[in-house]
């Protein structure tokens, strides 16, 4: 319905008017800014800790066999599989009971329990088809960290931008939880935030706008990595 | 200068056992070259060697040390991998340097050791290009860079050629013998090539499921090979088996096969089994005759194909045995598929194995 009421609103000039900006308005327009910043928060801690767990994570599910790896592979392929909005109830339950519905931190924890499986996956392949270089380093003398931080981390450096290019947007974008466990807070995330001016009271100029806000870091981030992306070249995996 | 030493050497993976009670020396600054088919445990005999896997048994030692627990940087030896392996993501530059990491040298020593190796390779002009702007031959060139600037005492290859063209390897092979014997290191070498072997190593060990066959010289290993496998492995194109049962009769030893007889010439007693037994009949396809189908004892056969290879026809024919054969004729020799024939061999050149 409410969409409808935006078709029928009346043209450009009182969507920019000064008389649109009543007191919603008002009040919403700082927490856009407040969501901005707690977005950027969140999906900056969820891609730096999922890359700290998934890289190291997806190096040994890659390149070493060790007892349990399939039945751990397993375990992954199924945290991915299950639809992540089955677990809102019991994390809402489980956030109530710790405190942590209100908190940017609770909704890093359940950003990563999406993005830590998901990456994994991805990344397994992306180091299962590098060249064996461990073996040239074991010969140049680094240990197995040194090997890892120092000859392959440099070397998948496209498939660890990709990883954090889907962390990042997924943490950003997330709506679902940030709803359920932030919103209305000051933990509230930017999409949280933007949908206030579609649900509390419609605001499609200053909705407009505040999408446009929540594009641009999302872009810039996905624009920059592309590039890098790009000039490294995914095949540089054979030689 | 290094002398290498195996001493019952075993590597056994679950319940498959991969290299199986070897002993070996090597002097200093021989070309070893170990030879076999794919899974016959040449290459974890080399990564034992190298330090990449722990013997289950026994002993690697390098100028009379043993190195089993020795990491392998720590064992100053430089390694060729399949393929010529480099780090993607550095210049050739950066990838020669990273053999000298742990050398302790200054700036101005690295350089000029780098800058020597590169020249000594020609691959000077190429220093500042990653590995991926590098052809076949470049690569493997730096990748030999890289291995002979840390002045290692053994060098080890695992199959560095298999990924390059006929052309590219005839001209590397040549190289590397000349580069090796310039610096005198010793050389481990490991190929499932046996012309690679033939024409460049002093010494071929022939290994086979696990097992050595034979070590010798590549003169031995041709002219003298102990076991069917080796006489079957080294040569091109293969010898020549006929497969049959020992035993008595005009006077003479004879090879009774399913449905010919062949006299075998005295020479060859040394070399047989019990009579009544299998034993294998080896000739190259060099010292095979085509003959007229008169002549007694020759194996009737019949052409299959010929091949024209300019200056040798490879005449490959179907015995009546059901065995396949090839001879090695002059080019002015010409048959039609399907022509019967018979065969005879040299007798001061045929090859008896107990089976």
């Amino acid at each position: 319905m409410m969409i409808f009421a935006w078709l029928g609103h009346p043209g450009p000039d009182a969507v920019l008017g000064a008389a649109d900006l009543d007191d919603a308005g008002q009040r919403q327009a700082p927490q856009i800014i407040h969501g901005l910043v707690n977005s950027l928060i969140v999906a900056a801690a969820v891609t730096a800790i999922t890359l700290v767990i998934v890289v190291p994570l997806a190096y040994a599910f890659g390149r070493f066999s060790f007892r349990g790896k399939t039945a751990l592979l397993m375990a992954i392929l199924f945290s991915v599989a299950v639809p992540p909005v089955s677990t809102l109830i019991p994390f809402y339950i489980l956030f109530i009971q710790l405190g942590l519905t209100g908190t940017r931190f609770g909704l890093v924890i359940v950003n990563l329990t999406v993005t830590v499986p998901f990456v994994t996956w991805m990344l397994i392949g992306y180091f299962r088809n590098l060249p064996p270089v461990e073996r040239l380093a074991q010969i140049d003398g680094f240990s197995r960290f040194g090997t890892l931080l120092l000859v392959v981390i440099p070397m998948a450096r496209s498939g660890i931008a990709v990883a954090a290019v889907v962390s990042f947007l997924f943490a950003w974008n997330e709506f679902v939880f940030a709803t359920q466990l932030v919103n209305g807070t000051d933990a509230a995330t930017l999409p949280t935030a933007v949908s206030g001016f579609l649900f509390l009271q419609p605001q499609p100029g200053l909705l407009s706008a505040s999408l446009w806000i929540s594009i641009v870091p999302a872009a810039l981030v996905a624009y920059y990595l592309q590039r890098h992306i790009a000039s490294l070249g995914m095949v540089d995996a054979i030689h | 200068m290094t002398t290498i030493k195996l001493e019952g050497l075993r590597k056994v993976y679950g319940s498959e056992t991969v290299v199986d009670n070897t002993n070996l020396e090597f002097e200093s600054g021989n070309f070893v070259v170990f030879l076999g088919p794919s899974g016959c445990g040449k290459t974890t005999t080399l990564n034992m060697i190298a330090g990449f896997e722990t013997p289950t048994e026994g002993r690697v030692l390098l100028d009379g040390r043993t190195v089993n627990d020795l990491p392998p940087h720590a064992r100053n030896v430089a390694m060729v991998f399949q393929s010529a392996l480099l780090y993607p993501h550095l210049t050739a530059l950066a990838n020669i340097q990273m053999s000298l990491r742990h050398a302790g040298l200054s700036a101005d020593e690295i350089k000029a050791r780098i800058l020597s190796a590169a020249q000594f390779l020609k691959v000077d002009q190429l220093l500042a290009k990653k590995p991926s702007a590098l052809s076949g031959g470049e690569r493997q060139r730096v990748a030999l860079a890289k291995a002979i600037v840390r002045q290692p005492s053994v060098f080890l290859m695992d199959e560095p050629f298999s990924a390059l063209d006929a052309a590219l390897r005839n001209s590397l092979r040549a190289e590397l013998v000349h580069l090796q014997k310039t610096l005198g290191v010793t050389t481990v070498f490991v190929t499932h090539d046996q012309i690679e072997a033939m024409t460049m190593g002093d010494v071929i060990v022939v290994m086979n499921k696990g097992k050595v066959e034979q070590v010798g010289s590549p003169d031995e290993i041709y002219n003298k090979p102990n076991t069917r496998f080796v006489a079957g492995f080294i040569g091109s194109p293969a010898m020549n088996f006929i497969e049959g049962v020992l035993g008595e009769g005009d006077g003479s030893l004879q090879l009774k096969a399913k449905n010919s007889c062949v006299l075998l010439p005295q020479r060859l007693r040394d070399w047989a089994g019990e009579h009544g037994a299998t034993h294998w009949l080896g000739i190259r396809p060099q010292h095979m005759r085509i003959s007229d189908p008169a002549v007694e004892h020759a194996i009737p056969s019949e052409v299959w194909a010929v091949e024209r290879h300019g200056k040798e026809n490879v005449v490959i024919v179907q015995t009546i045995d059901g065995g396949s054969m090839r001879i090695l004729t002059t080019p002015d020799v010409n048959l039609s598929v399907g022509e019967k024939i018979a065969l005879t061999f040299d007798p001061d050149r045929a090859y008896l194995f107990a089976r």
